[in-house]
């Protein structure tokens, strides 16, 4: 044993080179499964987290009041059920069955359902609620309830009622009983409601910080949205209207038939890991079982751990197949290294492996003798590598995940580490071997001989470029169907099939490169040229290199493309940096961002609807501020945002306004038969300066006479927009009138103003309404009399027929800075259709870019192309973006249709201007947030296994380096007596030691463009059958373009790495190749 | 512990008409030997000697079973090592044969104690003989050595070097000792000193020693002295006078000094005369006389 330790440190710069590869291998090995491991546990956290808590907690609910049980004779007889034994009761249905390993204490709640709040002419459901601990929970202003009667209001919708402590707010109950009815055909028992009144005090508000923490448990999987959402302003009728925030009241108010007891059990995420997942899996089914057959199936379908576990196997499944694609070649490289410089120590051990063939060593002992001590390395960098791997993984999953994430060595690592230490031991047999089998006595003799390349190895050469050009194949014939790990693994196969033809390539250069060198004058270029043509392993000193550039610029492009995706995504998804629900008219929150944001750099009103397909996937936004509003992606347009902006804009030009209160049309030269008899009205259509659309009737039509029709317009002080004048029949009903009437003058307040009737084009036809791909029912001709309205309902302009009964209920007029045909901006993937030409009820002919597409409410409109893109915001890649003022103007929503109404930010909005569009009573709620979207797209399994796939990228690099490094070194010691002898018969130090800087730097730098070139290739024939992760329907698809940057940054990075080996190792060679270093030779 | 001289027992040596053909890296054949045939008697003490290139370390590599014989046949201990295998090779290299490289560090682990060398020369004895060797402490004691029993390689003088080199081979108790060069690069203390091991060894354990060297001085302190010359046997010298050796086609080298007054193509006549066989040139003057 003294012996091997003694041996072992005589060549302890070899052998700590051999321990550091070791160290680095093996702990790669472990590193990735283990971090894999660690980020799968990750997932599984996040995944729950993500998830609504009841979708993976249990709920068990017991009902006060069973519906087949309802009280007899009247409401009166109903004794309610002590609320404390009904949660008791729900307590101990879940107890035991492995539900109190995996899920939390249980949570006891109340609620009831029942109760309903009038505020003006809505009638909203106002549920009561009780929860364990809710006060602690909410943050509450005054106090909480303690006695029936008392309740805490919800902070906005206490603001919007208008009430606070010390207010009563009523609520309305409908009891149910069974009665019996006595009649013709006997008795029959049947059922009677009876209403009856709560009073609560209000005791206090609140607002729930966190509702969708486990604790709180989400109570809008009951009650529907979280906030009150007011009525819109403009409107005239009421309705009834979602549900309100609850009202939290003590346990004892809950009285009414309607109350359920429950328990909430969230899911304890320190309990479920990878291994318990299953058992998890298995007692949610009992659950749900038990559960179904004791309450509302709606409740417990909600749970569905079984898509999480999924999610996460699956996620799991594509992490460990990227830990082995970016430690495959890792860890490749590293055995390779281990081998060169095992090889190297035995070849430096040749002469005492010889002394012991000559000693008469049997050749067991000559085999312990020579792997002993590459064996013991191991043996040494094992352990220091099982703890460097662990302290590595502990290290990334603090920083990359979380504190808590437990990091553990399971099956897969073990095995992994087993399976490189058992490889670093095989090439540690190898390499003694090689120098085991060679004849005693040419080991004895003093230098080696050359070797002629084995059939072995030529056959391994060629095996590595056909299964590089098998795998290419195999992933371009089967296209995304094709393995995903086949995908990964396949640069690595690319890059060993390039450094097998490169190093050949770069001999036969190099031969050609000699015989004209040969000819030549200068001493360094032939030096150079001759040793790369001589050099016998250029394969092994171009691989490291080679490889280390493909695999980092690799996973650099890989990572771009997928970081870029992701971006993109969430851009598509969100839209702008934060959006908000706005309970409020589009108009009004268009005209309020206008008055707050006037310069449009912060704030947009927006309309989306993406619950439909193609074109009917759509947003009306303000495009006045699409570019800087809005989360564009450069990736979506090679067009300019600006200019896309610009297309969408409508056409310039100023809207016709009126100010004051009272508007009068003169109207001449009426003839309008109906066949239906209806009497025709004319209405102006206006908006004020808040953005609401109004409706105002001028007045009835009477046939032949002249008439000034005058109405009463709301909020025009300041000036409104007029949009329309139509022609209906009595309150707004379908007319089918035909005929004509001219729109003489108009005045406002008595004063006559110049709404541009002489002129032909300040007017044109509305589409009819509802709205449908005919041409309008109208027709203008302006004259010195004023505007002439031909009114064609029932019939088209030619008279060919009969109009479809929709479309003839209204003819409208609208000025001309309203476009006909609305711009609007399409995505890629969206199936688009022009308008039918063959249609009877077409005599419009359209432009060959005007396509048909969806209104604001609903309804098919020509539409113009201006631009087509890879995605757009909200609907990703099949969708159009139009502008919200132009769809508004002539394509309202129609009353009672309700529209999402957002309002969008800019990053770095001034929260003074939310508050701003607050003050002018618009109810602000945070929909989706940029910044988080991107954090989950990019903590996603493929985002973090990207992550380390860089890492080990960057680690491999720094391993070739260093084998490159310590190979050269090695080398120079027997390079630096060529070089003596070289300085011995005449040739400058300069020149060898400009040979030597061009040897290496062409040698390396071929290596480092060949890791380029191969990349490339990876690039071009294998990302796109990467998975980059699951995408939804309508998300935009990558962009598989070459990132020349971080390709190019990696290949000049590698390449003044190159020439910096390239410099230090050639000094070195000309100070030790002195003439004296020939008289060591001699020694021996 | 066991006595050194019940271990020992000389070796004979016997090469009957042996070639040897070395071929080169470009391809090419060299002949190294041709034709020899030597015997050497079991405890005898000779010295190969000859030009750079004649062929002695090649019979040196035959004898130690490092070479086998293009052709012809090397007897050792009465053994054809033509006719073994690898593994009865190295049985003989264990313990019938041991070699002594030419150069010190080539015979030791220079990171190992001079004892440490001596048991790893050792190693490949079967127990039972290992058994039967002196301690490596007292082996080397035997030879004087006994201070550098302890002392690693790398920090010995050139001639100590040599000295435990010699002590490893001789270690393992072989009947044959091939030495290459054993004197060389030694000062004239050191090479009488190796010269006096080599005579102890040969003398106290009746050990064959066959050495090849090009120091006169060592050839002439050995009783018997083969000179090789392009691949022949050439000379042969007893007790410090030198013969010419017949081979079996009945030629005979001349000795170096008397070749100079024969250049190459010189006709000879032989003339058997009572004091002997009488060479004389063609136009020797004294036949005109």
């Amino acid at each position: 044993m003294r012996v091997l330790l003694t041996g072992l440190w005589s060549r302890r710069g070899l052998n700590l080179s051999c321990f550091v590869v070791t160290v680095v291998a093996v702990s790669a090995s472990l590193l990735g499964p283990m971090y894999g491991r660690a980020s799968a546990e990750h997932l599984l956290d996040t995944r729950i987290d993500q998830r609504a808590p009841y979708t993976t907690g249990l709920t068990y609910q017991v009902p006060a009041l069973h519906e087949t049980r309802l009280p007899f004779g009247s409401p009166s007889a109903y004794r309610p059920p002590d609320p404390v034994q009904l949660v008791s009761d729900a307590r101990a249905a879940t107890q035991g069955r492995d539900w109190d390993r995996y899920w939390q204490r249980r949570t006891p709640w109340l609620l009831d359902e029942g109760g309903q709040l009038k505020f003006g002419t809505f009638l909203f459901e106002a549920p009561l609620y009780w929860r364990q601990g809710m006060c602690s929970l909410a943050d509450v202003t005054g106090r909480c309830p303690t006695r029936p009667g008392q309740a805490l209001v919800q902070q906005t919708m206490a603001r919007t009622m208008g009430v606070g402590p010390g207010d009563v707010v009523r609520l309305h109950f409908t009891d149910q009983y069974t009665y019996e009815l006595h009649d013709k055909d006997g008795t029959h028992q049947t059922e009677g409601a009876q209403g009856r009144t709560a009073v609560f005090h209000v005791v206090g508000t609140y607002t729930v910080p966190h509702p969708s923490s486990p604790r709180w448990y989400d109570l809008s999987r009951f009650t529907g949205i979280a906030n009150l959402r007011p009525p819109p302003t403009g409107r005239t009728s009421g309705g009834s209207l979602p549900h309100t925030p609850a009202l939290l009241v003590a346990p004892g108010s809950m009285t009414s038939q309607t109350f359920v007891g429950g328990v909430d059990l969230p899911i304890d995420t320190a309990a479920v890991n990878l291994d318990t997942m299953a058992a998890t899996q298995h007692a949610a089914g009992r659950f749900t079982g038990m559960a179904l057959g004791s309450q509302d199936p709606n409740v417990v379908a909600e749970l569905d751990v079984t898509s999480v576990f999924a999610t996460v196997r699956a996620e799991h499944a594509l992490l460990s197949r990227i830990m082995l694609a970016a430690l495959a070649p890792f860890v490749v490289l590293a055995l390779l290294l281990l081998f060169a410089l095992v090889s190297a120590a035995a070849q430096v051990r040749r002469p005492h492996v010889a002394l012991a063939k000559l000693r008469g060593h049997s050749r067991l002992q000559v085999l312990r003798f020579a792997v002993s001590e590459p064996a013991l390395v191991v043996a040494l960098a094992t352990p220091v590598a099982v703890v460097l791997a662990y302290v590595a993984a502990r290290l990334l999953a603090r920083t990359w995940l979380s504190p808590i994430t437990p990091v553990v060595a399971d099956q897969s690592a073990v095995l992994a580490c087993v399976a490189v230490v058992s490889a670093a031991l095989l090439a540690s047999a190898l390499a003694a071997w090689g120098v085991m089998r060679e004849p005693l006595a040419s080991a004895l003799a003093s230098a080696t001989s050359p070797r002629r390349a084995s059939r072995a190895g030529v056959v391994l050469r060629s095996a590595v470029v056909a299964v590089a050009i098998a795998s290419v194949a195999q992933l371009l014939t089967s296209g995304h169907q094709g393995s995903q790990l086949l995908a990964l693994v396949a640069p690595l196969f690319i890059a060993l099939a390039v450094a097998v033809a490169g190093a050949e390539l770069l001999r036969r250069i190099s031969g050609w490169w000699l015989r004209r060198t040969a000819r030549a004058r200068g001493s360094a270029s032939y030096l150079a040229s001759r040793r790369l043509a001589r050099r016998r392993d250029l394969a092994n000193l171009m691989l490291p290199l080679l490889l280390a550039v493909s695999v980092i610029a690799f996973a650099g492009a890989t990572s771009t493309v997928s970081d870029q995706w992701r971006t993109s995504r969430a851009n598509a998804e969100v839209g702008a940096a934060q959006t908000y629900l706005a309970a409020t008219s589009p108009g009004h929150l268009l005209a309020v961002t206008h008055r707050v944001d006037p310069h449009g750099r912060w704030l947009m009103a927006a309309v989306v609807d993406n619950s439909g397909d193609d074109m009917s996937r759509r947003v009306f936004l303000d495009s006045s501020r699409l570019a800087a509003v809005t989360s564009w992606d450069p990736s979506w347009s090679s067009v300019p945002v600006r200019e896309l902006q610009r297309r969408l804009a409508p056409p310039p030009g100023t809207p016709l306004t009126l100010t004051g209160t009272r508007v009068s049309v003169q109207v001449a030269d009426v003839h309008l038969t109906s066949a239906t008899r209806t009497r025709s009205e004319l209405w102006l259509q206006y908006v004020d300066r808040r953005g609401e659309q109004h409706q105002a009737r001028l007045g009835g039509l009477a046939d032949g006479a002249s008439a000034t029709l005058t109405t009463k317009v709301t909020g025009c002080a300041a000036g409104c927009t007029v949009q329309q004048i139509y022609l209906s029949g009595q309150d707004r009903v379908a007319s089918d009138a035909q005929g004509s009437l001219t729109i003489a003058a108009v005045s406002v307040d008595g004063q006559p103003v110049d709404w541009r009737l002489h002129d032909a084009q300040a007017w044109r036809p509305a589409r009819p309404f509802p709205v449908s791909l005919v041409d309008p029912p109208v027709e203008l001709r302006a004259s010195p009399a004023g505007l002439r309205v031909g009114v064609f309902l029932a019939h088209l302009p030619p008279g060919t027929g009969a109009q479809p009964a929709m479309v003839s209920g209204l003819a409208r007029i609208t000025p001309t800075t309203t476009p006909d045909v609305v711009p609007v901006l399409v995505a890629r993937d969206t199936a688009t259709s022009a308008p039918a030409r063959n249609s009877t009820a077409m005599a419009i002919r359209y432009a060959p870019d005007v396509v048909v597409g969806t209104s604001l409410n609903g309804a098919e409109v020509p539409m113009r192309v201006v631009g087509r893109t890879r995605a757009l915001p909200w609907v990703g890649r099949v969708g159009a973006v139009a502008d919200l003022g132009t769809a508004l103007d002539e394509y309202a929503p129609l009353f009672g249709q309700v529209v999402d109404v957002q309002l969008w930010t800019a990053p770095g909005t001034p929260p003074a201007m939310l508050n701003a569009v607050r003050d002018a009573g618009i109810s602000l709620s945070p929909a989706l947030n940029l910044a988080q979207r991107h954090l989950e797209l990019h903590t996603d399994a493929f985002s973090m296994g990207m992550r380390l796939f860089l890492i080990v990228g960057l680690a491999t690099l720094l391993l070739a380096v260093f084998g490159v490094f310590a190979s050269a070194v090695l080398q120079s010691r027997w390079r630096a007596y060529e070089v003596a002898a070289l300085r011995v018969v005449g040739v400058r130090r300069r020149s060898l030691v400009r040979a030597s800087v061009l040897e290496y730097v062409v040698m390396l730098g071929v290596a480092a463009a060949l890791g380029v070139l191969s990349t490339l290739v990876s690039v071009w024939l294998v990302l796109p059958s990467i998975s980059l992760g699951p995408a939804d329907e309508f998300d935009p698809t990558p962009v598989y373009d070459v990132p020349w940057a971080v390709v190019g940054a990696v290949g000049l990075g590698v390449f003044a790495i190159a020439t910096m080996i390239a410099l230090l190792v050639s000094r070195r060679i000309a100070r030790l190749g002195r003439p004296s270093t020939l008289r060591w030779a001699e020694q021996g | 512990m066991s006595t050194i001289a019940s271990t020992r027992t000389g070796v004979a040596v016997r090469c009957v008409n042996v070639v040897q053909i070395y071929t080169t890296a470009g391809g090419h054949d060299v002949v190294a030997l041709r034709g020899v045939d030597l015997d050497i008697r079991a405890g005898e003490l000779v010295a190969l000697l000859g030009p750079s290139g004649s062929g002695k370390s090649t019979l040196l590599g035959l004898f130690g079973g490092v070479l086998r014989p293009s052709a012809g046949r090397v007897l050792v201990d009465g053994t054809d090592i033509a006719r073994i295998n690898e593994a009865e090779l190295g049985r003989m290299r264990s313990g019938t044969v041991a070699t002594l490289l030419q150069g010190a560090s080539r015979n030791l682990l220079p990171y190992a104690t001079a004892a440490e060398n001596i048991r790893f020369a050792r190693r490949a004895l079967a127990p039972s003989a290992r058994r039967q060797q002196p301690a490596p402490r007292e082996l080397l004691d035997r030879l004087g050595l006994g201070a550098l029993t302890h002392t690693t390689v790398a920090a010995m003088s050139g001639g100590e070097r040599q000295r435990v080199a010699f002590a490893a081979t001789v270690s393992s108790g072989a009947g044959l000792l091939l030495a290459d060069e054993p004197t060389s690069q030694l000062s004239h203390d050191d090479r009488d000193a190796m010269i006096a091991l080599i005579r102890q060894v040969n003398a106290e354990f009746g050990t064959t020693v066959v050495m090849v060297t090009h120091d006169p001085q060592v050839a002439t302190a050995m009783p018997r002295t083969v000179t090789i010359r392009n691949g022949r046997i050439g000379a042969e010298g007893r007790h410090g006078a030198d013969f010419g050796v017949v081979d079996e086609d009945g030629a005979v080298h001349i000795p170096d000094d008397l070749a100079l007054r024969f250049p190459a193509g010189t006709l000879v006549a032989f003339e058997d005369t009572d004091e002997g066989l009488l060479l004389r040139p063609l136009d020797d003057p004294g036949r005109d006389r």
